[in-house]
């Protein structure tokens, strides 16, 4: 995502029923992938699988009932996200964790920064554990 | 209230409460600026070929190119806290089998006030498809143009900038010539 840095801290809704619209921001894992990805919606296709299909929808492999298929793609890259669906054709509504609707620019880099060099953190932890001994209140 | 270590509390006490304000601030001096922006759209030209896209490449299928006019003024939406601009043209059909379609054909990011008067004769970014592999039992579709403010700090906001006067009808498929 363009001018999102690490660090940027994102709030996310996901409402029970939420609609979602091509242009926004969503945050979705894909089922045996580690990390979320957080990619802008450029297709969107509402779906109706009728219950008296006996199996799933031949092509699409959906149970039934009302589905939102997404596809989504990165603002820098050039082509969608298919090759990071390791095989899923749309993205569902189960797949998402969110949509950002706010933002705030580096709140998380102290939390980075601990992961990063673990000897912070360990210092920051010493650090506090020899006022807890020292401070008398 | 004499130590060092109350005073450097107190005083990182104070400090992340005013950053937490001075941001808060900022994020609600968004909604002080209510710009809208207006433009006008038309398709020049839609075809529909038979073709083949990356996602299935031995499947055969009608691929929609459109060329369109588009001109617009984004400069209102520029304020202090505007980070960028995410500009986005989506065709929005329905299909024979009552399936809702929006989908982006072309998109372009604006980050600065300079760049943001968009007039432009192009053809699309994105191919257009539809679910089934055919455009023959689709109805007319609608072009809208619409943008995503994305500021510094605070909420994003969306609004549409555009939209084709009627919806345009996809024509027959034909070869495309080789």
């Amino acid at each position: 995502m363009p001018r999102f840095y690490r660090g940027d801290l994102l709030f996310l809704t996901n409402p029970p029923g939420q609609r979602y619209h091509t242009g926004d921001i969503t945050v979705y894992r894909i089922p045996g992938a580690e990390i979320p990805i957080v990619h802008r919606v450029l297709e969107t296709r509402d779906v109706f699988i009728p219950f008296d299909y006996g199996e799933p929808h031949p092509k699409l492999k959906l149970p039934p009932g009302e589905h939102q298929l997404m596809l989504t793609k990165g603002d820098n890259n050039h082509v969608d996200d298919i090759d990071l669906y390791r095989g899923l054709e749309w993205l569902d509504r189960r797949h998402i964790i969110g949509k950002v609707r706010g933002f705030l620019p580096y709140i998380g880099y102290v939390t980075i920064a601990m992961n990063d060099f673990p000897q912070l953190k360990y210092a920051l932890l010493r650090g506090l554990g020899l006022l807890a001994v020292i401070q008398r209140e | 209230m004499h130590s060092i270590y109350a005073r450097a509390n107190g005083i990182s006490g104070l400090w992340s409460t005013c950053v937490m304000v001075l941001l808060g601030a900022v994020a609600l001096s968004s909604f002080l600026f209510n710009a809208e922006s207006k433009g006008s759209l038309d398709i020049v030209s839609l075809k529909v070929f038979h073709s083949k896209t990356r996602r299935y490449p031995f499947r055969n299928e009608e691929i929609g190119f459109v060329k369109f006019n588009l001109s617009a003024d984004l400069t209102p939406l520029f304020n202090w806290n505007t980070k960028q601009l995410f500009v986005y043209l989506e065709a929005e059909y329905t299909n024979a089998q009552g399936v809702n379609n929006t989908v982006v054909i072309w998109d372009r990011i604006v980050r600065r006030k300079d760049d943001a008067t968009i007039d432009i004769i192009q053809k699309e970014k994105y191919k257009l498809r539809d679910l089934s592999g055919s455009f023959s039992n689709v109805l007319p579709a609608q072009y809208s143009l619409k943008y995503s403010v994305m500021p510094y700090v605070g909420v994003l906001t969306y609004g549409e900038a555009a939209r084709t006067m009627k919806a345009i009808d996809f024509p027959d498929a034909r070869d495309s010539v080789s």
